[in-house]
């Protein structure tokens, strides 16, 4: 809700500005979302003037300095009664002013932010001389409609906290700020009405109310009131329904707006000759009906929608819009008035199903209090009457009621539990007087407040309710620093949590860059987890594989290395999805293949791991598995145009991995190396020859590809390996050498029918 | 005999003083080789008489010594030549250097502050019951401060009763936690979490939040306090300041809004407050022995305030230009 600052200072007579006043909201009631002005201009501040030099370029032009609290600006200026000393309003750069924007300029080549304004500059007089000079006591800084009679409002709007309707009102948001300016404030709102026609059954006999769910619909006032004039509504009430975001209509639908405002109670009124029979019916809508809304929009209703009906049809929809045909319009001489209560939570559900939002739907669905009803009804009275002094105000007000709950509830809290909570020492007396303000009647027992919770506060039910109230008023920053006495405890982290730490660091140690995406897919495969809703219909699953994501990434580079190692989803029939880690890595460049391959080998040695690979029949690539084990653990793909990714299923390789590596003790005896290179024909799988070679002999302790390309004819291809050959007891002998050579010569052959390249 | 070894010296002192480093292998040969003229003369020592053996042997001695240092320096001189046709302006090579995403460096250094400050860490599903998100936080259906928290809703399968939801909170993570642990209770739950709205450059559908749990007795929001401030001292520097405003979440009373002074200006940065009794007794733990502060905030936005970034899209982006910058 947007409150008017000067209808807040007519309820208050505060002296504080409306920045000081909004400040105050923010530190103690609650955060203000935006402050704006309505003013003939806005960004204009008090500036001091410090230095002035002739412009050198231009005889009539001023170069000058001015202050405008936390900097100094160089300002262009041509008026002749400058001076040192001078408060003036200087219009910022971005101010608006009635002649237009001010922007940053060079005049003359000199820089100039913003403009020293005179009356006529800033909207206040049709002719001045010069510029405005400002009293001496101006803060620079200030904006200068706070010390100008510019008739200019301050429109404030706080956050409508959900648990705090009693603050979307004036009365409510005045009370707040009268226990936070500790002033005294009185409800003096005129409640004083003349019913014109005397018989207290004269309401009665124009107008039936039925309420068939009195749960839904816990009170019901109704008032008619004839020969009305609709015109429109006096200017002032309109200043105020436009300072807080609501289109004056006519003078009947802002009267009944102007008390939402002022008093918290949505109002509805209705063309007395359009309800059918002179007969309100509150009651579930039929399957079928329809109601042509205020907006303009015709909504279908169902039977879970409480409706406000005449005799045959529904005429509004209860507590959030009425309907066009019953609405008071010129024509309309006679009215009903409804000033009532409704069930918060089916309002707020009919208001989510018809998706409407109002300002009276607001106000239900957050609770209107049963109780408050018969000022509201009066307000409205009071005002109709004022406004138009020759209606007639029936006699007897219509009140049907279910059973309500009493005014107040009595709470009984021991302050040191408060004193204890907030960590303070404030007196009991302190206390009292802070809820006292508040309008929480309290009295101080032995040790304990007993306070009376008025039925406005239905959020205040324990100590730690009445803790924050005391608290916002004292000031949270009264509150001292004290850090926690705590017992020493072990650090405690999932050891998934610590794994992933680890698997990153690793990925960020071999010279890839993580990257973020969006679990979100569109790609329908068995066991994907569903959105109810999604975004855009790209987003319609949760990703149960993070390949596609950065696939679908945008790269523009030759070369790039990448990972991601987050959650995939997967339903597997339980409650809630089975969730796993997965980390997926990218590369482009040159022998991205192999560069994979390699990193593959190297990952797993890091984390102790022994996997099996095999190749896909239908894919370019390795599916890697656990030895003797079923389970995918991740896969290496070949994706073409020197690119290729793969995965590795954290999660699932988890239990396999080793936390701790023991130190293997250095080998003392050297190593033997030998090169060999073979011609192979192309159905030969190079892994499955170093394979052989790796496994000949246990004193092959590295078998090492450094040079394969295509031979010419038939795609033969020449392939080379350094072996490394060592013992853990022994330098080796020549001839043990030899064997091993001969060894692998002839496997090669018989095997791979692989030819020994001298 | 001794004159020469002097007069050696001597000249060995002056041609190595001036000489380059190119030509200490010739030096050497002239000067220690076998036939330098040095060993030459000790070598006809032997047909001396012993004293003399003695004394000539001992000064001999220290001229080797002498040069041999004075070579050791000249090997020792930088190159004065250059390798021939080398052009030492050639441009590098760059290596590619590996990257963490910043929030997960944020996520990191968030760890690593709060396990200092005694807290352990938590995490829990990302899609999660509604009751653990929402009921059980003390935000039941229908309560208007649903609103503040838009929700992706999981598609219900037949068969399955409960409503799930992508967490738009990590505070699910509490709940379990609570309920499965004892108070002294000193958590943090960084993680990925959710919300149902357009993105622009100001929200992301998929966000990094990490939020704190303590329970324990005697917890004030004087502890909040203190808590907060190390905590943005450590991230932001010690000069930064904190203010708590008054606010409402259903799962803290009092709530606040915690505002830090950034760069002239106050700046909301995070939700906190003190645990409300109702969560605590949802979770199993006496309201009346017990209280606790709890606090929640954007790792993301903690990293475009920290590195003046303006679209949080980057951070989801893949854009290489941007995560090599951190």
């Amino acid at each position: 809700m947007k409150f008017s600052y000067n209808q807040l200072k007519k309820l208050l007579k505060f002296k504080q500005s409306p920045t000081q006043i909004a400040e105050l909201m923010n530190l103690h009631i609650t955060e203000v979302e935006s402050i704006s002005i309505n003013a003939p201009f806005t960004n204009v501040v008090v500036g001091e003037i410090l230095e002035i030099r002739n412009h050198p370029n231009a005889d009539k032009l001023h170069l000058v300095k001015v202050n405008i609290g936390n900097e100094t600006l160089p300002i262009v200026c041509g008026a002749n009664n400058i001076a040192v000393g001078q408060k003036i309003p200087l219009a910022l750069v971005g101010a608006k002013l009635p002649d237009g924007e001010i922007k940053e300029a060079v005049i003359r080549g000199e820089k100039s932010f913003g403009m020293i304004c005179s009356e006529t500059e800033l909207g206040l007089a049709e002719k001045s001389e010069g510029i405005l000079v400002l009293k001496a006591s101006a803060i620079p800084g200030t904006p200068v409609e706070e010390l100008l009679d510019t008739n200019a409002d301050t429109v404030i709007e706080p956050k409508i906290l959900s648990n705090r309707p009693d603050l979307m009102s004036y009365i409510g948001m005045a009370k707040e700020l009268a226990a936070v300016l500790n002033i005294d404030f009185h409800l003096k709102t005129d409640l004083n009405f003349t019913e014109t026609t005397g018989s207290a059954n004269k309401t009665i006999t124009a107008l039936k109310v039925k309420v068939e769910d009195s749960k839904l619909c816990p009170r019901y006032l109704a008032r008619v009131v004839r020969n009305v004039t609709v015109k429109p509504s006096p200017k002032w009430m309109q200043d105020i329904l436009n300072a807080s975001g609501l289109r004056p209509v006519n003078n009947i639908v802002d009267i009944a707006n102007y008390v939402m405002l002022e008093l918290g109670n949505p109002i509805h009124t209705f063309d007395w000759e359009k309800v059918g029979e002179r007969e309100v019916v509150v009651r579930l809508a039929h399957e079928g009906e329809s109601l042509f809304c205020l907006d303009g929009a015709e909504r279908k209703l169902d039977n879970k929608t409480l409706v406000i009906a005449d005799n045959k049809n529904p005429i509004a929809i209860a507590g959030i819009i009425g309907g066009e045909e019953s609405g008071v319009g010129e024509q309309t001489r006679n009215l009903v008035i409804e000033v009532a209560s409704f069930d918060k939570i089916s309002v707020r559900q009919t208001s989510k199903r018809l998706g409407i939002s109002t300002d009276a739907q607001l106000h239900f669905e957050r609770g209107v209090n049963p109780l408050s009803l018969e000022n509201a009804m009066a307000r409205v009275l009071n005002l109709i009457q004022a406004d138009s002094p020759a209606c007639e105000i029936l006699g007897g007000q219509i009140d049907v009621r279910g059973k309500l709950s009493p005014n107040t509830m009595p709470l009984r809290v021991r302050a040191e539990d408060i004193n204890n909570l907030i960590g303070v020492n404030i007196s009991l007396q302190q206390m009292t007087n802070i809820l006292n303000r508040l309008d929480l009647p309290t009295v101080i027992r032995r040790n304990d407040l007993l306070i009376k919770i008025p039925s406005s506060r239905p959020d205040i039910i324990g100590m730690n309710d009445i803790a924050e109230e005391i608290l916002r008023i004292y000031g949270t920053d009264q509150v001292p620093f004290v850090m926690p006495q705590i017992s020493s405890q072990p650090f405690e982290m999932p050891p998934i949590e610590e794994l992933k730490k680890r698997v990153r660091n690793l990925m960020e140690r071999l010279g890839f860059v993580e990257v973020y995406t969006h679990p979100f897919d569109d790609l329908p495969r068995e066991n994907k987890v569903k959105l109810e809703n999604p975004l855009n219909q790209q987003w319609t699953y949760l990703v149960d594989d993070l390949q596609n994501g950065l696939d679908k990434l945008n790269i523009n580079r030759a070369e790039y290395k990448i990972f991601e190692l987050s959650t995939t989803f997967q339903d597997l029939g339980d409650v809630l999805p089975v969730e796993e880690q997965q980390l997926a890595a990218l590369i482009q460049g040159k022998d991205a293949y192999r560069i994979v391959r390699g990193l593959v080998d190297k990952l797993a040695t890091e984390l102790g791991l022994v996997l099996q690979m095999e190749e896909y029949v239908h894919y370019s690539g390795l599916l890697i598995q656990l030895p003797n084990q079923s389970t995918v653990m991740g896969e290496i793909l070949n994706l073409g145009d020197n690119k290729a990714q793969f995965t590795l299923e954290i999660s699932r390789l988890f239990p396999y991995i080793a936390k701790e590596r023991n130190f293997i003790e250095l080998n003392k005896f050297p190593a033997t190396k030998m090169d060999m290179a073979f011609v192979i024909g192309p159905e030969v799988r190079i892994g499955e020859l170093q394979k052989m070679i790796k496994t000949i002999d246990p004193l092959v302790e590295e078998v090492e590809l450094f040079d394969v390309f295509e031979l010419s004819k038939e795609k033969d291809r020449s392939v080379a390996f350094h072996i490394s050959l060592r013992s853990p007891e022994r330098t080796l002998t020549s001839a043990e050498r030899e064997d091993i050579h001969a060894r692998i010569t002839e496997t090669a052959k018989t095997q791979f029918d692989a030819k020994l390249r001298e | 005999m001794k004159d020469k070894i002097q007069k050696i010296l001597e000249a060995a002192r002056a041609e190595l003083s001036s000489a380059k480093k190119a030509d200490y292998e010739s030096l050497r040969v002239k000067y220690l080789g076998r036939k330098s003229e040095l060993n030459l003369l000790l070598r006809q020592l032997a047909t001396l008489p012993l004293e003399e053996k003695i004394e000539l042997g001992s000064l001999g001695n220290q001229a080797k010594e002498e040069i041999t240092e004075l070579l050791e320096k000249l090997k020792e001189l930088s190159e004065e030549k250059k390798e021939s046709n080398f052009d030492p302006t050639i441009p590098g090579i760059t290596q590619p250097i590996g990257r963490l995403h910043p929030i997960t460096q944020m996520t990191n250094e968030l760890i690593d502050l709060f396990r200092g400050l005694g807290y352990s860490v938590a995490t829990g599903p990302e899609v999660e019951l509604e009751k653990y998100n929402f009921d059980m936080l003390n935000i039941p259906a229908n309560h208007p401060a649903r609103d503040e928290w838009d929700t992706f809703w999981i598609k219900r399968i037949e068969g399955k009763s409960d409503n799930t939801l992508l967490r738009t909170h990590t505070s699910p993570v509490q709940i379990r936690y609570m309920m499965e642990h004892k108070p002294p209770i000193r958590i943090i739950s960084p993680g990925r979490t959710f919300r149902y709205e357009a993105e622009d450059a100001t929200h992301s559908s998929v966000f990094y939040q990490l939020e704190g749990l303590m329970v324990d007795e005697g917890i004030t929001v004087a502890n909040l306090k203190a808590t907060l401030q190390t905590m943005i001292h450590q991230i932001i520097g010690p000069d930064a300041k904190i203010r708590l405003r008054p606010s409402y979440f259903p799962f803290t009373e009092p709530s606040f809004e915690m505002d830090m002074w950034f760069e002239g200006r106050w700046l909301e940065l995070m939700g906190c407050g003190m645990v409300n009794p109702a969560v605590l007794k949802n979770c199993g733990i006496d309201p009346e022995k017990y209280s606790g502060f709890a606090f929640g905030m954007g790792i993301d936005r903690l990293v475009m305030l920290k590195h003046n970034i303006r679209d949080i899209r980057y951070f989801l982006s893949g854009n290489l230009d941007f995560l090599e910058q951190f």
